[in-house]
């Protein structure tokens, strides 16, 4: 069986069912991504710290995580998955993170970690490291009109002119204890693993374009030495150069494809025409409604 | 290389007291350190952006058990190639892993130092530490579930979720589970005799040149002195929620602060293990 998806600007056709990202209609064209699954041979190939191999090889790019599954990436628009475990779950939070970023490097996409959201044909990445809480932002915020873009990865489209912002239709993946600071009803929400609290949240996408202009990105870090107010520092911009860097997902493979001189100037062209702003919040049982509340009005002025 | 020291306990054990002391021994001569700036004892918890650097993955929809297997892969991988010795303070439970392996990799161990308090004195403890009744705080002690955080439901943070565990198996799976050398310490011997308790731990890490400083860094870690920095400069390690982080430290203050129904569920709950600490 087949899955047809949409999503940053590419028709997409997979044998692997995809949660996280909203399905359409068959497609009548041919895909500009084929996800198919089948067996990859690792013969002869070691596992690097034990459990992990990236390779580029003549078929493409080979990604594996020992006791998960391996992945075969081909710029040619193709990805081959080879699933060694019934935790198909994890399988799919691997495609749509490392895999599905080398895929769009490939395509010659800047990707950066975050979530993006739009309003007013605006888009805004809100990025920043694992846990800080992201994804429930962007859960409050859509409640609030917020159109959510994307979610774990931002592709970027970056020109002369401006940074793209591209749509993905995702799902958002939600803790409990975040559903519930939303008055979010989880019992009928479909778990992303049985072991874990944590649900698919849909989110009813509009009509909306491919792609949006990227306005600002918003660094949400963790206020430190334990602080509980919620601050905001605007950056300048060779500041803002440090944050896209820093948040730019897999920065070796640009290198290793040879994308390294064009990437620097896609950083620097966004550092000049993005705004940036860090936005710190409380370290422990922050209230989401308020943060949210303070980054409408960021964004607003 | 195993050259990793791991200084572990239940949280309000006197861990934060005992790297103070190693630090103003083993790296000032005594004097006192800058409670704000510790840097000879790491710590061992681990960073998500790190730990998914590591997996080429988010680990976000880990399953716990999954987490702490990669937890463990992370240490062997991280420390395999230090050269000197390092210490990383560490409030995780050393569990039994799904294959039969420990948490704490023996592969880059060489030794852990684990500091055990009476758990009724821990009780009031952590009940400041994360601003909850005596009760509440009993209730933690007792939870299998019990981690680094306030809320048991949340385990995706900034940090790879930290399991404690009970008190009772929090002991055990360090003085009784572990595959390397545990060198206990009852933080009531290190109130009541300081110099011996800290020789015979200096002895048990190779540092036995430094038994000179104990009693100048005793005088300079005392808990009234370091109660009165927190209160001038702050401590950032603070938790957010507790009003102060060093209290009084004093032994068998739960004889003021329990009351006999509280006391007699603690011991209730960890009368084997307080028995083979002499607790009982």
């Amino acid at each position: 069986m087949n899955y047809s998806y949409q999503v940053y600007g590419l028709m997409v056709q997979s044998e692997f069912l995809i949660h996280a990202w909203s399905p359409v209609k068959p497609l009548d064209k041919l895909p500009d991504l084929h996800i198919v699954v089948g067996s990859i041979d690792l013969n002869g190939i070691m596992y690097e710290n034990g459990h992990s191999i990236k390779k580029i090889t003549p078929d493409g790019l080979l990604f594996s995580i020992k006791d998960i599954a391996s992945f075969l990436i081909s710029k040619k628009g193709m990805i081959t998955i080879d699933s060694f475990s019934q935790k198909l779950e994890l399988t799919e939070s691997i495609l749509l993170g490392p895999v599905m970023t080398a895929f769009l490097i490939m395509r010659g996409f800047h990707v950066l970690n975050g979530v993006t959201l739009m309003k007013n044909d605006r888009a805004f990445l809100f990025t920043g490291i694992s846990g800080v809480g992201k994804s429930s932002i962007a859960a409050a915020l859509s409640i609030r009109g917020y159109t959510v873009l994307s979610d774990q990865i931002c592709a970027l489209e970056v020109s002369n002119d401006d940074a793209l912002a591209m749509t993905a239709k995702p799902n958002l993946k939600l803790w409990k204890d975040c559903l519930e600071q939303l008055n979010i009803e989880s019992t009928k929400l479909q778990k992303v693993r049985e072991e874990l609290n944590k649900y698919y949240y849909p989110i009813v996408h509009k009509e909306i374009a491919e792609s949006y202009p990227l306005d600002a990105v918003f660094e949400l870090q963790i206020s430190p030495k334990w602080g509980k107010n919620i601050a905001t520092i605007e950056q300048e911009v060779l500041q803002t150069f440090n944050v896209v860097s820093q948040n730019s997902v897999w920065k070796d493979l640009y290198q290793e494809l040879g994308f390294q001189s064009n990437t620097f100037k896609k950083i620097s062209m966004m550092s000049s025409t993005v705004v940036c702003k860090k936005i710190s919040r409380p370290y422990a049982l922050y209230n989401i409604v308020e943060l949210a509340d303070f980054i409408e009005n960021q964004i607003s002025t | 290389m195993k050259n990793l020291i791991w200084l572990a306990s239940y949280p309000k054990s006197g861990n934060t007291w005992m790297r103070i002391l190693l630090e103003s021994i083993l790296l000032y001569k005594g004097e006192g350190a800058d409670i704000n700036k510790l840097k000879l004892v790491q710590p061992g918890s681990v960073n998500r952006s790190e730990f998914n650097q590591f997996l080429g993955f988010d680990s976000s929809d880990l399953s716990l058990e999954e987490s702490w297997n990669y937890k463990r892969l992370f240490f062997m991988q991280k420390w395999s190639q230090s050269k000197e010795t390092i210490f990383l303070k560490t409030h995780d439970s050393n569990l039994k892993l799904i294959d039969g392996t420990e948490l704490i990799p023996t592969t880059v161990t060489k030794m852990a130092i684990y500091i055990v308090r009476n758990p009724l004195d821990v009780v009031s403890s952590l009940a400041n530490q994360y601003d909850v009744n005596l009760d509440v705080s009993i209730g933690k002690l007792n939870s299998i579930g019990f981690n680094a955080l306030n809320n048991e439901e949340i385990y995706c943070t900034t940090s790879v979720y930290t399991k404690m565990d009970t008190w009772s198996n929090h002991v055990a799976s360090w003085l009784f589970g572990a595959s390397f050398p545990v060198h206990l310490i009852r933080y009531e011997d290190l109130h009541q005799a300081p110099f011996k308790t800290l020789s015979n731990l200096l002895e048990a890490i190779g540092r036995s040149d430094c038994i000179q400083y104990i009693n100048k860094a005793v005088e300079n870690s005392d808990f009234r002195i370091l109660a009165s920095i927190e209160k001038e400069k702050g401590f950032s390690e603070a938790s957010v929620l507790s009003k102060q982080f060093f209290r009084k430290g004093e032994v068998n203050s739960w004889k003021k602060e329990l009351n006999k129904i509280q006391i007699d569920s603690v011991i209730a709950s960890h009368k084997n293990m307080m028995k083979r600490l002499n607790y009982l």
